[in-house]
C-alpha cells in the first residue's frame, strides 16, 4: 500500500491573548502527539532548531511548562531572498489529570523532537482480574 | 494505516480539555476557513532561502529524519528533496492528541541563480536540513548593439 503525503507543517503561532510573552521574537505552539499506554503518559513535541541545552521542562503543580529556545545558526552576511515558514521559539503547557507521577518523568532529545515519558502510578495502571466460572 | 482513536476518559481532565480545544482547533485549520498559516497548499517541507556571499543556503524543518530517508539532488536550476518521514509511536496506544504528520514528500525548489551542482553541500542538525549551493559567478553583462533596419 503506497503510503500517504505529508501536507501540513505542525507548529502554530501562539495566541498572544491566552499567553503573553514579553521575551522578544517570534513564538509558536510546536506540534506534539499525546498517547497512551498502560504503564504512562507519552508526548512526542516537535521542536527543529532546539537542542537539549536550548530547552526548559518544568513540572508545576499537575502541569508540564515548556519552553524551547531557538539557536539562530547564521551564515557570514546572510540576507533573506524568499521565506515560506516562521521561525521562533517554542512554548506549550501541558495539563495532565492526577494519574501521573510527574516526579518520575523521563524526557530525551534527538533531531528537533522532543520525548517525554510520565508514567502512571501503580494504582492507575490496568489490573487484569480472573474471572472464575460461577459455581 | 491506524486509525486516530480518542478513548472518553471522564475522570481526566486533561481528556476533555484536549477534546474540545482540538476540535475546535482542527475545524480552523482547514484551508477553506483561511487556516493558521498562508498554507502552501500541500507543499512540504516549507524553505527558507537566503544568501551569503556566493553561496545560496536552503533551510527546512525536518524534524525527527534518519538521513538515510532524506535525499536531495540538484537537477539544472532546481534542488529536489524528497524522502519519507515514518511514526515513531505504536498504533496499539490510545491516542489523546496526534497533530503530527506522517508520510513521504517530495519537492523542487526553483533557484534564482545559476549553480554549480560540484560545490554543493547539505547539513542535518537539530531536525533542519540546510543546503548550501555554490552559485556560478556572473558572466558580467554583455552589451547588445541595436541596428537601425530601412
Amino acid at each position: 500500500m503506497k503510503s500517504k503525503s505529508i501536507t501540513k507543517t505542525g507548529k502554530k503561532p501562539i495566541d498572544s491573548r491566552q499567553h503573553t510573552i514579553t521575551d522578544g521574537g517570534q513564538w509558536f505552539i510546536p506540534a506534539a502527539d499525546i498517547h497512551e499506554t498502560e504503564e504512562s503518559i507519552l508526548f512526542k513535541v516537535d521542536m527543529p532548531g532546539c537542542s537539549e541545552d536550548s530547552i526548559s521542562l518544568d513540572v508545576r503543580g499537575d502541569e508540564l511548562v515548556l519552553t524551547g529556545h531557538l539557536a539562530y545558526d547564521e551564515e557570514k552576511d546572510e540576507s533573506l531572498l524568499y521565506t515560506e515558514y516562521d521561525v521562533g521559539h517554542y512554548h506549550r503547557h501541558f495539563l495532565l489529570s492526577g494519574q501521573y507521577n510527574l516526579d518520575k518523568i523521563d524526557a530525551g532529545m534527538k533531531d528537533g523532537i522532543l520525548d517525554i515519558k510520565v508514567p502512571k502510578f501503580k494504582k492507575y495502571k490496568p489490573k487484569r482480574l480472573k474471572v472464575k466460572a460461577a459455581a | 494505516m491506524a486509525l486516530v482513536k480518542l478513548r472518553e476518559n471522564p475522570y481526566s481532565r486533561s481528556d476533555s480539555l484536549y477534546r474540545k480545544h482540538g476540535e475546535i482547533e482542527d475545524i480552523m485549520d482547514e484551508p477553506w476557513l483561511g487556516g493558521p498559516f498562508p498554507e502552501f497548499a500541500g507543499v512540504y517541507p516549507p524553505v527558507i532561502i537566503s544568501k551569503s556571499g556566493d553561496t545560496l543556503v536552503l533551510r527546512a524543518e525536518l524534524p525527527g529524519m534518519k538521513l538515510k530517508d532524506i535525499d536531495v539532488s540538484i537537477s539544472g536550476c532546481s534542488i529536489i528533496i524528497r524522502g519519507e518521514r515514518y511514526p515513531d509511536l505504536e498504533d496499539t496506544c490510545m491516542y489523546h492528541r496526534r497533530e503530527r504528520d506522517f508520510g513521504f514528500f517530495s519537492r523542487a525548489v526553483g533557484l534564482p541563480e545559476n549553480v554549480n551542482p560540484d560545490k554543493c553541500e547539505a547539513f542535518y542538525h537539530n531536525g533542519v536540513l540546510k543546503v548550501l549551493v555554490t552559485t556560478k559567478p556572473d558572466k558580467g553583462v554583455k552589451h547588445i548593439n541595436v541596428r537601425q533596419i530601412k
